[in-house]
């Protein structure tokens, strides 16, 4: 668990057994083994402390550290010593993390401590009692690593499941998935980590400093990206706020379009790096109308032919401008409205466009315009549906009207979180964006166009 | 071949040619010999990308595990076979010529290697002990960064040696001095074989997947702000390639005029973006055109409120007197004026430069002028 939210009182008395214990064992070990080598446990100590600061967070409560690899090369080196004491000391100091220490977080500390203390202690038993670990070949050195892992793990995880029923009385599910994921986190570490032990032991610490160096400077890189990343990402979010400056009627479009692609995207069981190309794609589908004069865009009655051919460019535009990014080139030919219109003979066309062109549909339908008011979800649809195999891609839009669905979301007439325009007339399907300004010979479309 | 075969490939070709070098050879040495060349083969298929050279491969790891553990003819023919079959891998893609060069530098950086390790065991000895061994092990890493610095600038294949370059240095000769460590062990102690190279090489690949997103993020991201840079060229405000002429140029006097690389960037980014805020505009009516100023403006503002770009905002937009910027905002300022002159008006770019110089003196100062005739004659003088 992450130091920095407040720690409950509930598991005052639970911390308090947990560490209790840790600190019971490390007494009790030492007692009976002796104290552990003291060059082994500063050096330890200093490289453990250092890994966990050293850790790379992914989001606001997931981070990954090389501790774990330290506190398994410990094992190693401790039992070769008979010390299970200093495994516990090394497994409580990976817990360490001196910016989660705030007034009102650190007890998270002790509470962390304990647990991995006594995960490590109960790691360290059992892999000073796997056979042949005396004296074992580098096969079997590495194959222990694997139930010591376990054994770790299944010891932390039944704590910190047990101070989740000592909190809250339950377990949520997300908290189990992420015990469970993390087993298989941890093995590859489990690995270095019995290996290092052993190098360890045969030629002295420098070993050591030679393995960390390459995991800090991987976590250092992978700070760098996710810097670069956030950049990125402010980046497009600037580039949708000039838009909406442009075209006051959109307001919110291009989030709600990406998140109802992001939908889409995850029915369709879409690997992590295709929904972030997914995202960027429906952020950025409307990137052309930059180029497209404000009045244009403004303009409150319906469009000349002429007018709706200069405004019909931005489809072009965004075509030329997605295209220079690496990333998007492969879906930006596809996005053009000439080309998203669903053919099903057509394999070799990307998904992500159709995706987009449905995501972008639905929110024209269900949002309000200065032109006319947000049609019933379920009006929107039985749109899609209608059109899905001609205009739509069948399983998008299903995949789509199930996410919404499964959500419990309502989007449409009555449910609109931002309905800027009060006095917006009451239109039909064929009134969903820029298309229905023109007469449906004009435009040539039948339904709802996108926006 | 895509690199997902190329690897599949070369497994395939390590695992058959070190089975039959097992049964050829039943001390085991052929065997590790024959699956340590084909590391040498993916490493070269793995290589940590760097901004301002060609990448780094990570073949120079197992370079120093191979001189470490082997005498010199079976180095020789491993590295020989290992970067054949690295270059006939590669001559399957376009620039066939650049990869014959990237062939020799190899076998450069590979002679350094053994020569250093060698080189050094010798001076102290021989004694298999860690301190020795680890001093040996840093030599030939030592030599490989140095042979390929020295070969990449006088070959003009990357110039400078970023902090981005002096980490994945680090990580490559940290993990070769494991890898070797691991492998040949000191006075038979620490000896885990295959399995040093195998599992030592973890951390370095976790380095290279780090490398591999921060290169493409970071190439999506300029390549967002490239696109950025073109809206206001596509809607036909500015002549067509301005703002990468202008980025080119501007970042060029930037390092005239002698500014740090952060503020070059800054600079850089500010010229890609410096009329981005003319398409959120309204066009007057009497088809005045939009007023410059409030260009500069609209589009400092627009800038400023995203993190990454707060300094190219205040290039852009801020005020033309900050002594912290006064030179980068007068070189974009300049670089853009001139581009106006040659791009869009067809002057002839002596004649413009004149005309920019013959401005009254408070409107560019000096110095910058000097930067812009300084970077235009280069620019003439490297021309082929």
């Amino acid at each position: 668990m992450s130091g920095s939210p407040s720690f409950p009182k509930r598991l005052a008395w639970y911390t308090g057994a947990v560490f209790g214990s840790a600190v019971a064992a490390t007494g009790f070990v030492a007692v009976r083994e002796g104290l552990p080598p003291t060059a082994a446990l500063i050096s330890f100590s200093l490289v453990v402390v250092f890994s966990s600061h050293r850790r790379v967070f992914f989001s606001a409560t997931e981070s990954v550290s090389p501790a774990f690899m330290v506190s398994m090369a410990a094992i190693v080196v401790f039992v070769h010593w008979h010390s299970l004491a200093g495994c516990l000391l090394i497994g409580m100091l990976s817990s360490l993390y001196v910016p989660g220490l705030t007034r009102s977080s650190w007890p998270w500390f002790p509470f962390n401590a304990g647990i991995t203390g006594l995960a490590t202690l109960a790691a360290g038993a059992a892999y000073a009692h796997l056979p042949g670990q005396a004296h074992p070949g580098v096969p079997a050195a590495i194959l222990g690593a694997i139930p010591v892992a376990i054994v770790c793990m299944a010891v932390s995880g039944s704590l910190l499941v047990l101070s989740y029923i000592v909190e809250t009385g339950r377990v949520e599910r997300d908290v189990l998935v992420g015990i469970r994921s993390s087993f298989g986190q941890v093995v590859p570490f489990a690995l270095l980590g019995v290996l290092l032990g052993r190098m360890y032991i045969a030629l002295g610490p420098a070993v050591m400093l030679l393995i960390i160096v390459p995991i800090l400077i991987a976590r250092e890189m992978f700070a760098s990206y996710l810097r670069v990343k956030e950049s990125h990402d402010e980046t497009v979010g600037m580039l949708i706020h000039a838009l909406e400056a442009k075209d006051r009627y959109t307001s919110g479009h291009s989030e709600r379009v990406a998140d109802y692609a992001r939908y889409i995207g995850e029915e369709l069981n879409f690997m992590p790096a295709r929904l972030e190309r997914l995202r960027f794609a429906a952020l950025m589908h409307d990137i052309g109308k930059l180029v497209v004069p404000n009045q244009l865009l403004n303009k409150p009655g319906r469009l000349t032919p002429d007018e709706f051919s200069q405004v019909r460019v931005h489809e072009k535009v965004s075509v030329q401008m997605l295209s220079h990014i690496d990333f998007l080139r492969p879906i930006a030919a596809a996005s053009h409205s000439d080309a998203t219109r669903f053919d099903p003979d057509d394999l070799d066309h990307p998904i992500e466009p159709y995706i987009v062109m449905i995501a972008d549909a639905y929110d024209a339908m269900t949002s309000t315009r200065a032109y006319r008011k947000a049609l019933p979800q379920d009006v929107a649809f039985r749109e899609l549906r209608d059109n899905a195999g001609v205009q739509f891609h069948p399983a998008c839009v299903e995949a789509l009207i199930h996410a919404v669905e499964k959500r419990g979301e309502r989007h449409g007439a009555g449910f609109e979180t931002d309905a800027e325009f009060e006095n917006a007339p009451v239109a039909g399907v064929g009134s969903a964006g820029l298309g229905d300004l023109l007469d449906n010979e004009a435009n040539g479309r039948t339904t709802s166009a996108s926006s | 071949m895509n690199r997902g075969r190329r690897i599949g490939f070369v497994c395939g070709l390590g695992l058959v040619g070190g089975l039959i070098a097992h049964f050829a050879d039943p001390s085991g040495r052929a065997y590790a010999l024959t699956l340590l060349a084909a590391g040498l083969v993916l490493g070269e298929l793995f290589a940590l990308r760097l901004e301002d050279r060609d990448p780094l491969p990570l073949s120079y790891a197992v370079l120093v595990v191979l001189a470490s553990s082997f005498p010199l003819r079976d180095y020789a023919i491993a590295v020989a076979s290992a970067e054949v079959v690295s270059l006939l891998l590669r001559v399957t893609d376009r620039k066939r010529a650049r990869y014959v060069v990237l062939f020799g530098i190899r076998i450069a950086v590979a002679v350094a290697t053994y020569a250093a390790y060698q080189g050094v065991w010798h001076l102290v000895g021989r004694r298999e002990q860690v301190a020795p061994v680890l001093a040996a092990l840093a030599a030939a890493a030592a030599a490989q960064l140095l042979v390929d610095i020295t070969a990449s600038k006088l070959l003009r294949l990357g110039e400078s040696f970023s902090p981005r370059s002096r980490l994945a240095w680090l990580a490559v000769a940290s993990s070769g001095m494991l890898m070797a460590i691991g492998y040949r062990g000191v006075d038979g102690s620490g000896r885990v074989g295959l399995f040093g190279p195998l599992l030592f090489s973890t951390p370095l690949l976790a380095a290279w997947y780090a490398f591999e997103r921060l290169d493409a993020a970071t190439r999506s991201y300029r390549q967002t702000i490239e696109a950025l840079a073109m809206a206001p060229e596509l809607g036909g405000m500015v002549p067509p390639g301005h703002a990468a002429r202008v980025a080119t140029l501007a970042s060029a006097m930037g390092e005239q005029l002698g500014l740090g690389a952060a503020d070059v960037r800054d600079l850089e980014m500010a010229a890609l973006l410096h009329h981005l805020g003319q398409v959120t505009l309204d066009e007057p009516a009497d088809g005045r055109g939009v007023d410059p100023s409030e260009v500069t403006a609209v589009t400092g503002a627009m800038l400023r409120e995203i993190r990454p770009l707060v300094g190219a905002g205040e290039i852009v937009g801020g005020d033309v007197n900050d002594p912290k910027r006064r030179l980068a905002a007068q070189a974009l300022r300049l670089a853009s004026e001139y581009d106006d002159l040659t791009a869009r008006d067809n002057v002839p770019g002596n004649l413009a430069v004149e005309s920019l110089r013959s401005a009254p003196a408070y409107v560019y100062d000096e110095r910058v002028v000097v930067a812009l005739e300084r970077v235009l004659r280069d620019r003439v003088t490297s021309r082929p």
